[in-house]
């Protein structure tokens, strides 16, 4: 075994795992306060990743240089504009669902997905569309000889950075602040926090907006860190991202973080030693084993049935 | 009223004019943005005038009583059940002497959708089931047949009931674990082991073929075969009814075949309905708990509707494989699970006949308008969004069984 | 003659909050045997172990058909595998078979059977579907016999219909049987819950509030239905309550739950005048005006 490239792929395995627990963590909201699965949610980050490039070149064509300035702005758009796509997506396909049948939010999130993935399409055309480079620059380490390096970006570092902040953050507002009390009383009794005099409808759309502001997040670092991306992104990326939530246990913040590194390790180790081709079977086939042996994750409780 | 209405048009104008500002109003080319303003202007004034639109049909239909207008047109469909069945069979059947080649070949692919959809029907719209892997069923059928082909000289006949069982055993050993989890996290489940079986067909190059895919022979009718020469040992069609050769009879009947195992199916399906089995389906769909305290056990109900399920997704397969000359890959991402599942939504999940409808139009369609063929995947997302949000149980809606008491007059 | 169903030393533990601590009874057959306690007592938890939906933390839940048959109502949940299971193949295979397929249906199926405190009907069917749903035990459930709609699976059928019919008369549902069960009003669909469960041929009927919102009208035929049920047709019933002037009426034996323990059962009267018990009631505020 090659410690470089175990290094190597620990350090990108972090960094995978970061942007899966940031997108995570908006399935994990969603899923502990109305109790289903976001299908577009990889969607929105897909379309942060688009907003990412053309507030890019917006800014650039506006004549604003300077990278932290830049940077700080394209992200601050991105997660505004990104935020304003997820609660339009609560909005429009599952508001109106509250009481319908158990199979219609799902269905309906299905097809909120095929709406934004083809919207993209036709607007931004089908090829694989990239940014600049943005921040190149590279730090190496342990390195002894021309191929005996770990190297590690400046946009890596970002985005492990970037994600503690935004997972800080998340947890203050949720665990510090009325607004994050009033979320955790929704997600444990919906319709007795509404009795007391909790907008319900208000928090659910919060969680929607808070959700899609981290994928944001996610999707800008990514655009910045590999500059590549098509509409077709937000499928594979989300599926990973909702086996993170449910690796950690679904419902609970830490555990989506914590899911998102697991896996980001175990897919990046797993490319390194054994086969690249078959990471994403990997990964799939990791979700499969967990909700059969562990449906409840790693930090998650069981959950008793309601008879 | 009128002002308040007017006022939240606005307002939704105004969101949908910053969600489509920086989408549509530029296109990236390459590093440098292009602009189409008049695109998220256009865009925005076409959701306030559905706003208002909605807002003005939604009032309409408080002050007024439901209309009956629907009410008598399903009567009347009711009414004349059989005729129409009788008929639609006749000009199914009849059809292929009368389209030219490139139709008669939609039609086949339109049969095949509805063998499919009958399938994801069973599990999604009688049970309760929400598959999202469909594909990977219809891919062990295409695959099993063009691999056994490739390896154990497979011929058509056998490979039929052999693609249907292997896809159902799929189904069941898929099944068994994935089933006894909690409804919503078997979407995702059987989402990802769609793509597991599509990166595994895509990747085993040894095996498979991978992206190159395998060719896949023809059916032959009792020995005859349908190309220009036979095989070694093996007389062709036209020269056996000495006839001019034409590849149309080829397609004639292998659009005849096709129509008889769609034929069955329906025949099937709308059997499973009344039977015990079909109702202890729905029963779980309605509410599973109350099933258990039935003694009706969940795992092996939702099994046989997940192994039938894939059994008609492994046909449906097969029929692909031959149909085409050729399987790779491509033809099965998830985004034919979607169109699949959006024909089963669009049908009413439940209506066998909706089903069969939903499916040939949604795939003579984009055939007929090639404009149609480029919004297609928008318009199915839009459609399955407002089924969910306007009519959950479907356009038709499911008829129930009627039952009478013996010895009373109805 | 022997209990029909036997409750031994029940407890119950959700994560650290104990719900049942050694709950004890017994159900003799042909009886009609009421759980009451105030609210939160533990009593829709002793419902739930006994019909298979909740396996206990411990205790023993026994059922004596009058066959002789002996059924464990939680060996059947399937539990943890214990060190015993690897010495034996008999009991590896048994505990394997029961985490695989048992669960509450296995429960139903030795004849216990249950209606829901908050209404569970197969809303999307008709009336008579719901019943037809219910008699799995009765009815030809091969594919294939089906498909080629032989004449025994006719004639079973034709038998389920029937039955279905004769159940809904006796509830007096006669007119709605082609109608979507979650059409019905809400007293029917009462009753119509009832008649399924009648449907899947009970030993032990479980009734979980059946009078909950029923005026006293329709409480009072509610009780003559139960009644007749137990001698027409040799239905043993459980039922939880809380309206006790239909317990004073129906029951045999009443068995009374505070905390998560039985603090007092006997026979009606002599439940009714026990101090202890009036003492947990009045306890709880709201619940002694049915005394």
């Amino acid at each position: 075994m090659n410690f470089h490239i175990l290094v190597q792929q620990t350090v990108n395995g972090l960094v995978l795992g970061s942007v899966y627990g940031l997108i995570a963590v908006g399935y994990t909201m969603v899923y502990g306060i109305i109790g289903m699965i976001n299908f577009a949610h990889g969607d929105v980050y897909m379309i942060a990743a688009y907003l990412t490039a053309i507030f890019l070149a917006a800014l650039t064509a506006l004549g604003i240089h300077s990278p932290p300035v830049v940077m700080i702005l394209v992200l601050l758009l991105t997660m505004a504009c990104t935020a304003l796509y997820g609660w339009s997506v609560e909005r429009i396909a599952y508001r109106p669902l509250r009481h319908s049948t158990r199979l219609a939010p799902l269905i309906s999130a299905i097809g909120m997905s095929l709406i934004l993935q083809n919207y993209v399409r036709l607007s931004q055309g089908a090829r694989n569309q990239g940014t600049p480079t943005f921040l190149d620059g590279h730090l190496r380490l342990l390195e002894d000889g021309p191929d005996h390096f770990v190297q590690i970006t400046h946009a890596q570092i970002l985005i492990v950075v970037m994600a503690v902040i935004g997972m800080g953050l998340l947890w203050y507002l949720i665990q510090g602040t009325a607004m994050g009390r009033a979320c955790r009383a929704v997600q444990q009794d919906r319709i007795m926090a509404a009795l007391l005099g909790v907008d319900t409808d208000r928090i659910i759309s919060i969680v929607f907006i808070l959700g899609a502001a981290m994928a944001a997040v996610a999707g800008t670092l990514v655009t910045f860190n590999y500059g590549s991306f098509d509409f077709f992104i937000g499928f594979v990326t989300g599926i990973k991202a909702f086996t993170a939530a449910v690796l950690g246990g679904i419902g609970s913040l830490p555990g989506a973080m914590l899911g998102g590194i697991i896996l980001g390790l175990a897919e990046s180790i797993f490319s390194g030693f054994v086969n690249t081709d078959y990471k994403d079977v990997f990964a799939f086939s990791l979700l499969v084993v967990v909700l059969i042996f562990r449906p409840s994750g790693l930090l998650g409780r069981p959950e008793v049935e309601k008879v | 009223m009128r002002n308040s209405w007017l006022r939240d048009a606005l307002v939704t104008g105004l969101v949908a004019l910053l969600l489509f500002a920086p989408m549509t109003g530029v296109a990236l080319s390459g590093y440098t943005l292009e602009g189409h303003w008049q695109r998220p202007l256009w865009l925005a004034l076409g959701v306030v005038i559905g706003r208002l639109g909605l807002g003005w049909l939604w009032q309409r239909r408080q002050g007024a009583p439901a209309s009956s207008s629907g009410r008598g047109w399903s009567a009347w469909i009711d009414a004349h059940r059989p005729q129409l069945i009788g008929a639609a069979l006749a000009v199914a059947f009849v059809l292929p002497w009368f389209i030219g080649k490139y139709w008669l070949n939609v039609a086949i692919l339109a049969w095949i959708y509805v063998l499919l959809a009958l399938g994801l029907n069973i599990v999604v719209g009688l049970a309760g089931l929400l598959d999202l892997g469909f594909v990977a069923f219809y891919a062990v059928g295409a695959y099993g047949y063009a691999l056994g082909f490739k390896y154990l000289d497979l011929s058509f006949w056998t490979a039929l009931p052999a693609g249907a069982l292997l896809a159902g055993c799929f189904g069941v050993m898929l099944g068994f674990p994935v089933l006894r989890m909690h409804g919503d996290y078997l979407a995702i489940v059987t989402l990802g082991f769609g793509e597991i079986i599509r990166l595994v067909l895509n990747n085993w190059m040894s095996f498979t073929g991978g992206p190159n895919g395998v060719r896949v022979p023809f059916p032959s009718l009792f020995g005859l075969e349908f190309g220009r020469r036979a095989g070694p040992g093996h007389v062709t069609f036209h020269e056996y009814f000495n006839l001019p050769y034409s590849n149309e009879y080829r397609d004639i009947f292998f659009y005849l075949l096709l129509l008889v195992v769609v034929s069955g199916m329906v025949f099937v399906v709308r059997r499973l309905r009344r039977m015990p089995l079909g109702r202890n389906w729905e029963a779980l769909r309605e509410d599973e708990i109350a099933c258990r305290s039935l003694g009706i056990q969940p795992v092996s109900v939702k099994l046989s509707a997940f192994g039938l399920g894939a059994m008609t997704g492994g046909l449906g397969g097969v029929f692909f494989a031959a149909s085409q000359g050729f399987v790779n890959p491509t033809s099965f991402t998830f985004m034919e699970s979607a169109h699949i599942l959006a024909m089963v939504i669009l049908g009413g999940m439940g209506s066998t006949g909706g089903v069969i409808v939903a499916a040939v139009v949604l795939t003579v369609l984009p055939e007929m308008l090639r404009d149609f063929a480029e919004y297609r995947g928008l318009l199915f997302g839009c459609a399955m969004v407002a089924m969910m949000v306007w009519r959950p149980r479907g356009l038709m809606g499911m008829r129930r069984a009627l039952f009478h008491r013996s010895g009373v007059a109805e | 003659m022997s209990a029909l169903l036997t409750v031994r030393e029940l407890t119950m533990r959700f994560g650290g909050v104990v719900a049942l601590s050694g709950v004890g009874f017994e159900v003799a057959p042909g009886s009609v045997t009421a759980l009451i306690g105030p609210n939160g007592a533990g009593k829709t938890t002793v419902f739930n172990c006994v019909t298979g939906f909740y396996r206990a933390s411990g205790g023993e839940i026994l059922l004596n058909t009058p066959e002789g048959r002996r059924v464990d109502l939680i060996e059947i949940l399937g539990g943890p595998f214990r060190a015993g299971d690897w010495w034996s193949p008999r009991a590896f295979g048994r505990r394997l078979y029961y985490k695989m397929f048992g669960g509450a249906a296995l429960a139903a199926r030795a004849g216990v059977v249950r209606t829901f405190q908050n209404i569970r009907l197969f809303k999307e069917m008709t009336a008579l579907e719901n019943l037809l749903v219910a008699q799995r035990a009765r009815v030809d459930n091969a594919i294939v016999s089906g498909l080629c709609a032989t004449r025994a699976y006719r004639a079973a059928e034709a038998e389920a219909v029937e039955r279905a019919w004769y159940w809904l008369d006796f509830f007096r549902l006669g007119d709605e049987g082609n109608r979507l069960a979650g059409e019905l009003a809400y007293g029917r669909q009462r009753r119509l819950e009832i008649a399924r469960a009648m449907c899947a041929a009970p030993r032990l009927l479980c009734l979980d509030e059946p009078a909950a919102g029923l005026n006293p009208q329709e409480t009072a035929e509610l009780s003559d239905w139960i009644l007749a049920l137990r001698r027409g047709h040799g239905v043993t019933v459980c039922l939880i309550e809380h309206d006790m002037r239909l317990v004073m009426e129906i029951s045999d034996h009443v068995v009374v739950l505070d905390h998560g323990q039985v603090i007092a059962a006997g026979r009606p009267q002599a439940v009714r005048d026990d101090p202890v018990v009036l003492e947990a009631y009045l306890g709880a505020p709201g619940e002694e005006e049915g005394w």
